[in-house]
């Protein structure tokens, strides 16, 4: 487990305010489990650097804890807009070297690089768990009741579950039976699937039991 | 310890004193760092009147910075015109022969200022001379080429430099053409040696001709195919065009998309995998036939071409609204997203088509009776996943509320507005649809009713999984939910065009320019939501349109009107009503409130008997915490439950709220990632009659413009007295107020907008609106005449009758009456109809009044001579009486013409 400090978990309330306090007319939404912000717009917060890149990290750095960026999270810059353009600042999270699943934050600069904008996962401060479970278990529990004609492709990290973060393995393959594109991720420590959902998009109703 | 620096200034290159003397300039270096390659931000003012003379004292300056050598001379190739920016192009010549690929662009602003220097690393000492002659340096490629190459045609040979690895060697450029295999390659020959020393395809981004459908064999550029029945006819022929950025011509790899054809196999399992390529036909084209009217070969190369054409046309499409690539390493505008065209599945024909986020690639299936690939609005669907994909993706996941699921919506909704940006018509699969039994006009339509609704429904009975009776709203299929995104769209998209609003500087619609910035900014954190989609379009809008601050104030006028703004994952359900919920990541995706006015019973039943829980709680969502990492269960905060959900059928207990109260219902399909595949299940909740709320009435929706501000009036006339009920719209679409600039009826309006005519008529009021923005617009509003009756001056004998019309006022509802009644006479309050009494010599007022309140009156006289008729009629009173009737019941307009009165 690493370990989080109180502080830090503490601050996020009031860095919630603060931002609300600079930036009274922005539109925000706010975690279900209550305190993160996991979106907002409406604002223009001006003067945190002139390229796209360097105001979106000035802005994380005043208000990141508002958006549950918390200590020892790394962000790496994984898509910037050219200077003078519109667009998202795309950082992905890392905690020990490995990605944090699905928890991307996006930074809205304008052509001015004025942030405008933060759409920002859910993510808890708290990271719980060990990094266990061996790739070939991993992908056991992710295959459960599927038929497969190749190699699952298997990558560490971790991914936000309720309150914690937990480590994950995060298992795609290719089933012919169901037939599907299927992303599961499974607790490294225990590991138990925590979530699998279908990457195939189809133009068409999927398909719908009949009732 | 100064001697060092000065040192190095005292040896510093050229390439290092440009940038001393620039330093805020950026700069690129060559491969052995020695020389500048490229140069910009950096503003220098040089002597000359002309651009190239301008360019030329900069080169003088600091040519060598990019290798500029006095070996070389510079020959001008093209400059713009003074006073204009562009670029000064010079090639490099040694001994009066090019140096290949060596030409210096020199970028200058309206004042001949220096701004930019474009150029390749040249070797500065040329080595090596031209002894082999032309000829034989077209024999030497000739001999390089396979054995087997077929139709060889040098096209053109010169001599010149070109450098190589730090050399500067005399060489021979031949172009040539091959036609088997086919390709068109530029070959540098030593000029000594006759060795080859480097060879392109100039096929790169060479474009060849092929057949397609420009957009479906239903649907032309230009529009739908009549309709026949309920589908579309199939009126559309194949039409031969360019087919672009092709990499060699020989087959369908391009630059943009590559197609490979299945012949019918399965399709791949594994990321690289392909089909059978493609290949050119003789003569280098594409023009395979159709395979109409069956559409049913598994094997042919048209759905390959028209995959390919399209793709790349909507690659394209993307780039012109935003040249920004996403980073990463998947496919979709970054490079060539693969497809795979007449795929089956099993061995048997595929009703489908599909992007893959594990193998990046797009999958046509060749269908009973359609090819899936024959249909472009598919492929641009398609296409659209792929590039979410690329940005991040809309990934779904599950929080404190249950599963986020509308992602998924979003992503469909975000396809299929791509899709139609690019026909500009809100049909979707016209083509499909027609081939379908029974035809049907699309697969989706963005004007379809469905679309119009929001997240939370307003209790219109759909149909939907086969229940005809079900709520609108929601319902956790991603196809239909993302029908939410797609009414919103194509409202703003239809708005802003209607309104000239342009994107991409003018060469573009505004609607996908927003669109595809949203979909950059909402992609990557987990688990976009229609409530924070919505938002971000709008802040999308704002930045791109900073200057018509009205886009945005319009984008967020639509998207309250239909509620998007109310889209917090609940839909509620009202008496007697139900409500259908597909479960797909383990918990409800929307929460179900019911507004119980008391103890009462709801049925919750599932359709395939999963084993499933039931959580209800009262006056706040049911919340889930932290899952146990062992289980995978989460701890789960409710009132009521877990209970069991029972398999639908005829004898399902319902379960009881024990109160009144909101209660909001989550279920649970505890084994949806642990049993074969994903688990699904679908769930029917159908509210008590007795016991819950009624729905509430609906209000009047708001109008949005994306024009500017005007009152909005259902009519333009109105009588004394008369209501209309104005609205505003455009401008920045919120935050009005009413008033008058000219009263003259005496009217009144409201904070809404409610006018209310005064009595006065025959006159013209005008109202004024005034936006959040200070903008303001006004409204002539008539009011029509008053309330007049006609004759105005009657007179008639003792016990004549007359018959008395009115006009004007609201021109209904009229009632009459005897305010003074000095003759003892009666009138008919329906019909006017009057009959003066006995006494003579005296003066009766008649009054009428109409729906609205106003009033006319009029005097009539009653003579003190002649009998009982009026004056100048021989008829008598019953006579008049019964001809008022009949004129009445034909509906004649009324008049003074009983023949009793004299006016």
């Amino acid at each position: 487990m690493i370990p989080i400090l109180p502080l830090a978990a503490a601050l996020i309330p009031a860095a919630v305010a603060d931002f609300k306090a600079d930036f009274p007319g922005a539109s925000v939404a706010e975690s279900p489990a209550g305190g993160r912000l996991t979106h907002a717009s409406g604002f223009e917060a001006r003067g945190f650097g002139d390229a796209p890149e360097a105001a979106a990290r000035g802005f994380i750095a005043r208000y990141g804890a508002a958006f549950g960026v918390g200590p020892g999270q790394e962000l790496v810059v994984r898509g910037s807009p050219p200077k003078g353009g519109v667009g998202a600042v795309r950082f992905e999270r890392r905690i020990e070297a490995l990605p944090v699943f699905d928890a991307d934050v996006v930074v809205g600069v304008d052509a001015r690089s004025s942030i405008i904008l933060v759409n920002a996962a859910d993510v808890p401060l708290e990271v719980e768990g060990r990094h266990r479970a061996s790739r070939s278990a991993a992908v056991r529990a992710a295959m459960a009741g599927l038929e497969t004609s190749g190699a699952p492709r298997a990558q560490r990290g971790w991914r936000a579950s309720g309150r914690t973060i937990r480590p994950v393995w995060r298992v795609d393959s290719i089933a012919t039976r169901p037939s599907g594109a299927f992303r599961s991720y499974v607790d490294a420590e225990t590991g138990k699937v925590l979530l699998r959902t279908d990457l195939r998009a189809s133009k068409s109703r999927g398909p719908v039991p009949q009732r | 310890m100064l001697a060092p620096l000065f040192l190095s200034l005292a040896v510093a290159g050229p390439a290092q004193r440009f940038v001393d003397v620039h330093p805020a300039s950026s700069t690129i270096r060559s491969g052995d760092g020695r020389l500048l390659v490229h140069a910009s931000g950096f503003l220098a003012a040089n002597p000359g009147r002309t651009p190239e003379s301008a360019a030329r004292n900069f080169l003088s300056t600091h040519g060598g910075a990019f290798g500029v050598a006095a070996t070389q001379e510079l020959v001008l190739r093209q400059a713009p015109a003074p006073g204009l920016v562009g670029a000064v192009r010079l090639e490099r010549t040694v001994a009066g022969l090019p140096v290949f690929g060596g030409d210096v662009v020199v970028g200058v602003d309206a004042q001949s200022r220096v701004f930019l220097v474009n150029t390749r690393e040249v070797a500065q000492t040329p080595s090596g001379r031209h002894a082999l002659g032309e000829a034989a340096a077209v024999g030497s490629v000739l001999s390089s080429l396979p054995a087997d190459a077929r139709g060889t045609l040098p096209v053109a040979v010169a001599a010149g430099w070109r450098s190589v690895l730090g050399s500067l060697r005399a060489v021979y450029r031949v172009d040539l053409i091959v036609e088997q295999p086919s390709g068109s390659w530029r070959v540098f020959v030593d000029a000594e040696t006759g060795s080859a020393v480097f060879r392109e395809s100039l096929r790169y981004s060479l474009a060849e001709r092929g057949n397609v459908y420009s957009v479906s064999p239903a649907e032309t550029s230009d529009s739908l195919c009549p309709l026949s029945g309920k589908g579309h006819t199939l009126c559309a022929s194949p039409v031969n065009v360019t087919i672009p950025n092709l990499v060699t011509g020989a087959d369908l790899r391009g630059t943009q998309a590559t197609v490979s054809n299945c012949n019918g196999a399965d399709f791949p399992n594994r990321p690289g995998a392909a089909c059978n390529s493609v290949p050119a036909l003789t003569g280098n084209n594409f023009n395979y036939a159709a395979d109409s009217p069956l559409f049913t070969s598994t094997t042919d190369n048209f759905s390959a071409v028209m995959a390919y054409f399209h793709l790349d046309k909507h690659v394209s499409f993307f780039k012109t609204l935003d040249p920004t690539l996403p980073g990463g390493t998947l496919f979709a505008v970054n490079g060539s997203l693969p497809a795979f065209v007449n795929v089956r599945s099993g061995g048997q024909s595929f009703e489908n088509a599909f992007y893959d986020g594990i193998i990046d690639a797009m999958v046509f299936g060749q269908g009973a009776h359609a090819d899936y690939a024959y249909d472009a609005t598919v492929m641009y669907h398609e296409l659209t996943h792929g590039v979410v994909q690329a940005w991040g993706g809309f990934d779904l996941t599950i929080d404190a509320l249950g599963s986020v699921f509308e992602g998924a919506g979003l992503n469909e909704g975000t396809a299929d507005s791509m899709a139609v940006s690019e026909t500009g018509r809100s049909a979707l699969g016209a083509f499909l649809g027609a081939t379908e039994t029974p035809p049907v006009p699309s697969f989706r339509d963005m004007n379809d009713p469905d679309a119009t609704r929001s997240c939370q429904g307003n209790g219109s009975q759909v149909s939907q999984f086969g229940v005809s009776n079900a709520i609108n709203g929601l319902n956790g299929e991603e196809h239909s939910d993302g029908e939410i995104w797609n009414g919103f769209y194509w409202e703003i998209f239809q708005g802003l065009r209607a309104a000239g609003v342009k994107g991409c500087g003018g060469s573009c619609d505004a609607g996908p320019e927003i669109q595809y910035k949203a979909l950059q900014l909402a992609a990557g954190p987990a688990a976009p939501t229609f409530n924070t989609y919505w938002q971000t379009f709008k802040a999308a809008a704002a930045a791109l349109f900073p200057q018509q601050p009205f886009v945005a104030e319009y984008v967020g006028c639509v998207a309250k009107r239909r509620k998007m703004d109310s889209c917090d994952r609940t839909v509620p359900v009202y008496a007697g009503e139900t409500k259908l919920q597909l479960v797909r990541l383990r918990y409800s995706p929307f929460q179900t409130v019911i507004p119980a006015t008391a103890a009462t019973g709801v049925i919750v039943c599932s359709n395939g008997g999963a084993p499933s829980l039931f959580y209800a709680r009262k006056d706040q969502p049911v919340k889930l915490g932290t899952p146990d990492p062992t289980t995978g269960d989460a701890t789960v905060m409710a009132d009521l439950g877990p209970l069991a959900v029972q398999k639908c059928s005829s004898v399902v207990t319902p379960f009881t709220l024990r109160s009144a109260g909101n209660w909001q219902v989550l279920l649970d399909l505890p084994g949806a990632f642990t049993g074969p595949g994903p688990g699904q299940e679908l769930y029917l909740l159908a509210a008590s009659a007795s016991g819950i709320a009624s729905r509430p009435a609906a209000s009047a929706p708001s109008t949005c413009s994306a024009g500017p501000l005007a009152v909005i009036a259902p009519s333009t006339s109105v009588p004394p007295r008369g209501r209309l009920a104005l609205s505003a719209a455009g401008g920045s679409n919120t935050g009005f107020s009413w008033s008058f600039t000219a009263n003259r009826s005496g009217g009144s309006i409201d904070s809404t907008g409610a006018y209310t005519a005064g009595p006065t008529g025959s006159v013209t009021d005008t109202v004024k609106v005034i936006d959040s923005a200070n903008g303001s617009a006004t409204r002539d509003i008539t009011v029509t005449a008053g309330v007049s009756i006609s004759p105005a001056s009657p007179s008639v004998g003792p016990k004549g009758t007359l018959t008395l019309t009115v006009s004007g006022g609201s021109g209904s509802g009229f009632t009459w009456s005897l305010t003074t009644n000095a003759s003892g006479g009666s009138i008919v309050a329906t019909s006017g109809v009057y009959t003066a009494g006995p006494a003579a010599g005296v003066t009766d007022v008649v009054g009428v009044t109409d729906s609205l309140g106003n009033t006319a009156t009029a005097n009539v006289s009653v003579r003190s001579t002649g009998g009982g008729c009026a004056s100048g009629d021989a008829r008598g009173p019953a006579f008049a009486a019964v001809l008022a009737a009949i004129l009445l019941r034909r509906r004649r307009p009324r008049s003074a013409s009983s023949g009793d009165a004299h006016p």
